[in-house]
């Protein structure tokens, strides 16, 4: 390799500057890397929803989630079809790259086209299993929708009364379940934080 | 375009560019004499500076960072912790060379080989200006991975260091990983805790010393040790002998784990004396400091005995040794119901299991104050055994066909179980053929039970009657594949089992999914999958099945990066390597090359990963290596035992005797020479025995008269082609009618094949030297006499194929052996002969349930030696003058001793000692053998194994050794029968037979000679 005499050269002569840190390592999870590329993206993107507004520590956090579920979704080889990923995702990929100025967009955010539709299609995956596991577990009875809509009563008020449960019974069993599959996603959650690794790469740069 | 093949056109421009920017750089550096380390960070380039795309993209980019994309790299740097590096193996990852447009994805692409690396935690790559016309210089730091070699504790440890490091390396390890140092600092402050360290905290620091060596070091403040406070002991029922074990009090030190320990002491004695169901449990609860400033705990105990149970039994005997088994209320620690019906449970199945068909069994549980009985009822009934066994309906599988699932036999004891699960086999028999309907119905039916029942403890008698009904045979229609692209979907079909026509099996469709799914894995689509649709054809007892496929993308191999390797050369592991840089990323390969690496010998593990990102078209291949200790030193001695032919007095007859020999032997190996897996060893050996000779005063000469030096030295892989092996040897050796001592190197190449076979081809010279010849001088060959000390020079070659599943203990397999010599004088030979020899051992298990092995062997060797004309010596080593004055010459054909085929003993003719066979010409007067030019042995033996670890085999030899080519008679060979043991040991088999011979041998007094043989020996006999 000819140029190496000549780059050891560069090397001891030149010591280079800090200079603008294009892209890094930003955290490890269970072995995956998670990199400064991918924040930025998910950001222009909007690929983490919200991500825009998040400061970089709870960004790299949601990250970091999506990292563990996807490695266990990944286990599991969700029964999602090729035709349902497709679909969705193909359509979804096609406009985020318009929305990034074209395939140069994305190369201008370290990101290739197949690799945003991946990131999409592990969001699909993701989003499958997360409903397959939780769904049905967290829908509620009568009665218990009626108990949650008596604590929670001054919610849906009418004129300053109460409107009759019978009116909001679809409302309340929607919200009820919904908190009831958020709690139990973030149990899951939690567990997988507990059984995986993650760690942050070591830098004195910021992302 | 991909990075691969960008790199390669940018190839050219970086060593342009990088030649230019050295001396631009150099000429700079010597004329400023500053470096520009230290400028500050830059701001992003105008847009015009930079080319058209990243001017286009700074409207839409995101970020400042994009707007460096297309910019001209001029100056590529790796920093490792701080030091440039030029490490072609670090620099060759590097995607982003100098000369290319900057590329993001390639940036990213080069941290992501660095990361796959596993060398680094940390990793970024960091932009600057360079020059005026927009160029850039791309900088990759990276931080290298701590490796924890070393544990330190220090501070106030509490406990001693050994303890603390006990504790930390029972749940992380003796290497924990760095980011585990805060998870292992909470556990050993929680297990101070647990020994009255209450106010204990640690803190880890990681260390790395200027060898590169990593340690964690725990920062202990252990605090004061609590002491006991109030004790309280609940322990009613428990005896008072028992609460003697346990001491813990007021005032001493506190330790959980070693209270928990107590209580464990009493629980289990507690448990053997019948309190199956005991308990005791501690509870400890911080109570402020002592006056003395320690931290104090109170414990209170609790220990609940339950109840005393007794187990008995009533009615049928079960037997003793079984009772634990069957009812382990000791063994689980309880007496619930549940595991008492579980217990119920096996007595009845046991006892069906002993043809007790109508047994019946139960319990009761009687509690009084303090105690619980629990008895167990047991009434056996009649010892049933098997009626007859009809079956109707059959027609599509015949009887034979049937009685091989159901292999009832009338008379045996009847396990309704037994016959349950052949029912089972017989439909799944009838599945595989094709009856996807078949139903079967049975009836077991008592004969006569009212003769039964009159005549108590005579037994009865059971009939089974099976009634099947087939339904039709269904075959497989269409079979369609769908989805497939870039693969021959003839190879696919090629898997199938399930082809148009067969029968249908339904498991098949599975088994046929997996292995269209390997193929498509085995070609690079890690992500295929295969969904399969069975559709009845109307009208027609078959169906159509589809299959479809969703390849996925095709994953190829990126860069291949070795890690881990120091002493090995990165060239030697990748060339060993059967998948390259572009190949599909195909499992089967993946796993071939990591055998291939593993044959290496070179280290401890192997691990092949491919890493990469979803979506990508290509993985980094991370091969990680742990290499073995280069050196390796093995010693060992044993004893040989055999039976040798032997002469009790000079010049006097052969007879065998049973010998003993204390061996030694000693290596010395140095592997991986400059990395390339080149290897030099020295094996030398020696053995302490009776020189063969028999003493003028019948003394022993027991001396080391055997031994061997062999210094080799091995290249696997020359010119990629062949593994080569150059050998010097110097040796001693007894033989049966004498002794030598061979000098020589050989040189020897192999390489091997596919479907197992291997070819070699070797040269070797040597110089062998004979001494104490046992041959009577007259019968000695010419060549002997002419060549005391003989030079040959001669070319091999051999051909082998190996199947054998287990090369010290095969059960199936084939040995196909063709070996050819060939030595001439032309060669520097003072003899020219032609040798070949041919082998071939079968194995097959003839019973799979018994694990019954049939083995056997030919063996057939012929030589011809070319003729020669050689002066006549004399006995006493002169030349032979004829009545003109002039030598006697003779005609010589004969093939030196050390070349001549001997055989007889443990491995060939096992009724017969070590090389003695021979008939009328190979043997002499005294029945020493002289050797031949032709050889044949067969062998067949039967393996079994027999208890355990232990094994016999019973065998039948033939053998012999004939003095011409032409003289080889299948008539003249010498047979022997017998048995022997073997004791599977983890260096193989462990081996003694004995043989008896079959015969007596043709046209040589035999009174002599003994009629059996006792072999001990290692492996088997072939």
């Amino acid at each position: 390799m000819p140029f190496v005499p000549l780059l050891a050269c560069v090397a001891a002569i030149v010591a280079p500057g800090q200079g603008v840190v294009a892209d890094r390592l930003v955290a490890v999870v269970s072995g995956q890397p998670i990199m400064a590329s991918d924040l930025r993206a998910a950001r222009a993107l909007d690929l983490v929803p919200g991500g825009a507004a998040l400061d970089d520590a709870a960004l790299i956090d949601r990250l970091v989630v999506r990292e563990l579920m996807r490695v266990e979704v990944e286990r599991f080889w969700t029964t999602v079809t090729d035709v349902d990923r497709g679909v969705t995702s193909r359509a979804d990929a096609a406009e985020r790259t318009t929305r990034a100025g074209g395939d140069t967009g994305l190369a201008a955010l370290g990101l290739s086209p197949g690799r945003l539709l991946a990131w999409l299609e592990d969001d699909v995956r993701i989003e499958h299993y997360i409903r397959q596991r939780f769904d049905a577990g967290s829908q509620p009875s009568d009665d218990e929708a009626l108990t949650w809509y008596q604590i929670h009563e001054r919610d849906y008020l009418r004129d300053g009364r109460p409107r009759p449960f019978a009116d909001v019974r679809d409302e309340v069993r929607a919200r009820l379940a919904a908190e009831r599959r958020q709690s139990l996603v973030d149990d899951w959650i939690a567990g997988l934080r507990r059984r995986a690794i993650v760690v942050l790469a070591p830098t004195s740069s910021p992302p | 375009m991909t990075g691969r093949t960008r790199w390669r056109g940018a190839r050219q421009r970086w060593r342009v560019a990088a030649l230019w920017t050295g001396l631009v750089t150099t000429l700079a550096a010597l004329a400023v004499a500053t470096p520009i380390a230290a400028q500050p960070a830059p701001a992003p380039p105008p847009g015009s500076a930079a080319p058209a795309a990243a001017a286009a993209m700074a409207t839409t980019a995101p970020t400042d960072v994009a707007a460096w994309a297309g910019h001209t790299v001029l100056e590529v740097a790796v920093i490792i912790a701080g030091e440039p590096t030029v490490e072609p193996r670090w620099v060759s990852l590097v995607e982003t060379p100098p000369g290319a447009q900057l590329s993001l994805v390639d940036l990213r692409t080069t941290l992501r080989h660095f990361f796959n690396t596993g060398m680094f935690a940390g990793a970024e790559a960091a932009i600057e200006p360079v020059g005026t016309a927009g160029g850039i210089r791309v900088t990759y730091r990276l931080i290298p991975t701590h490796v924890v070699s070393e544990l330190a504790f220090r501070g106030d440890l509490g406990l001693d260091g050994g303890a603390l490091r006990r504790l930390v390396v029972d749940r992380f390890g003796a290497q924990p990983a760095p980011a585990r140092a805060d998870a292992a600092a909470e556990h050993l402050a929680m297990q101070l805790a647990a020994r009255g360290f209450v106010q204990a905290r640690v803190t880890t620091a990681l260390e790395t010393d200027p060898g590169g060596r990593t340690t964690l070091r725990f920062d202990v403040a252990a605090g004061r040790r609590a002491r006991v406070g109030k004790v309280s002991i609940d322990s009613e029922g428990v005896p008072a002998k028992l609460l003697g074990e346990i001491h813990v009090a007021s005032n001493v030190i506190y330790d959980g784990p070693d209270v928990e320990r107590q209580l464990d002491e009493v629980r289990t004695r507690l448990r053997r004396d019948g309190h199956y169901e005991a308990s005791a449990l501690v509870r400890a609860t911080p109570a402020g400091t002592s006056p003395a400033g320690d931290p104090v705990i109170d414990v209170v105990i609790t220990i609940t005995p339950g109840p005393l149970v007794t187990l008995r039994w009533e009615g049928d005997p079960i037997p003793d040794a079984r009772r634990p088994e069957l009812v382990p209320v000791a063994r689980e620690a309880s007496v619930d119901e549940d595991l008492l019906e579980d217990s119920l449970r096996r007595i009845l199945q046991f006892l069906k299991q002993q043809g007790h068909w109508r047994a019946e069994a139960g319990y009761r549980r009687d509690a009084s104050p303090g105690g619980l009985a629990v008895t167990f009822t047991v009434k056996a009934g009649e010892v049933f055994r098997l009626g007859r066994v009809e079956v109707d309906g059959a027609q599509a599988l015949t009887r034979a066909d049937i009685a091989t699932v159901l292999p009832a036999v009338p008379g045996e004891v009847f396990v309704e179980s037994t016959v349950d699960s052949q029912i089972v086999a017989l439909r799944e028999r009838y599945r595989r053929a094709g009856y996807r309907d078949v139903r079967i119905e049975v009836t077991m039916e008592e004969r006569d039970a009212a003769a039964t029942a009159a005549r108590p403890g005579r037994g009865g008698l059971v009939d089974v009657r099976l009634f099947v009904a087939e339904g039709a045979l269904v075959r497989v229609g269409a079979v369609r594949l769908a989805g497939v692209s870039g693969v021959s979907e003839a190879d696919l079909r090629a898997k199938l089992k399930l082809a148009p026509g067969a029968p249908f099996y339904e498991p098949l469709i599975a088994t046929d999914r997996d292995a269209l799914s390997e193929v498509l894995f085995d070609r690079g689509y890690d992500r295929a999958r295969v969904v399969s649709t069975v559709t009845p054809v109307t009208g027609q007892p078959a169906v159509d099945i589809a299959y479809d496929v969703a390849q996925g993308t095709l994953v190829r191999v990126g860069r291949i990066l070795v890690v881990g390797n120091r002493r090995t050369a990165t060239d030697t592991i990748v060339r060993a390597l059967t998948l390259k840089p572009g190949d599909p990323l195909g499992l089967a390969e993946v796993f071939e090359s990591q055998r291939r690496l593993r044959a290496l010998g070179l280290f401890r593990r192997v691990t092949i990963t491919d890493v990469g990102e979803g979506g990508e078209a290509q993985r980094d291949l991370v091969v990680t290596v742990e290499e073995a200790a280069p050196t390796s030193i093995g010693y060992g001695a044993g004893i040989e035992v055999g039976r040798y032919l032997r002469q009790e007095t000079p010049g006097g007859q052969a007879s065998e005797r049973l010998e003993l020999a204390g061996r030694g032997f000693f290596e010395v190996g140095r592997q991986n020479l400059w990395g390339s897996n080149r290897s030099l060893n020295l094996f030398t050996r020696v053995s302490l025995r009776p020189s063969g000779v028999a003493q003028a005063g019948g003394g022993s000469d027991f001396g080391f008269n055997e031994y061997r030096f062999l210094l080799s030295f091995r290249d696997p892989s020359v010119f990629d082609v062949a593994d080569t092996r150059i050998t010097g040897y110097f040796e001693q050796a007894v033989r049966s009618s004498f002794n030598f001592v061979r000098r020589g190197v050989l040189a020897e190449g192999a390489r091997r094949f596919k479907d197992r076979i291997t070819l070699v081809g070797s040269y070797s010279l040597s110089t062998v030297r004979l001494f104490d010849e046992r041959i009577a001088p007259e019968d000695r060959p010419d060549i002997d006499r002419l060549f005391p000390q003989v030079r040959i020079s001669k070319f091999q070659g051999a051909l082998r194929r190996d199947t054998r599943d287990d090369l010290l203990d095969p059960t199936k397999g084939l040995v196909i052996g063709l070996d050819g010599d060939l030595a001439a004088r032309a060669l520097a030979s003072q003899v020219g002969f032609v040798k070949g020899y041919g082998e071939v051992f079968a194995y097959r298990t003839v019973s799979s349930r018994r694990r019954i092995i049939l083995a056997g062997g030919v063996r057939v060797g012929l030589a011809k030696g070319f003729e020669r004309d050689a002066a006549r010596v004399s006995d006493a080593g002169s030349v032979v003058v004829g009545p003109d004055g002039q030598a006697i010459i003779d005609v010589v054909t004969d093939l030196p001793a050390s070349e001549r085929f001997f055989t007889g003993g443990d491995t060939s003719v096992r009724g017969f000692a070590r090389d003695s066979l021979g008939d009328v010409g190979t043997l002499d007067p005294n029945g020493f053998p002289t050797g031949g030019h032709a050889v044949t042995v067969i062998n067949a033996e039967l393996r079994t194994p027999l208890w355990r670890e232990l094994g016999g085999v019973v065998f039948v030899d033939a053998g012999n050794v004939f003095r011409r080519a032409a003289d080889l008679d299948l008539g003249a060979l010498r047979a022997s029968a017998g048995f022997g043991f073997r004791y599977k040991s983890p260096v193989g088999p462990v081996r003694v037979d004995f043989g008896f011979r079959l015969g007596s041998r043709r046209g040589v007094p035999d009174e002599s000679e003994p009629s059996y043989a006792i072999h001990f020996s290692i492996g088997q006999a072939f």
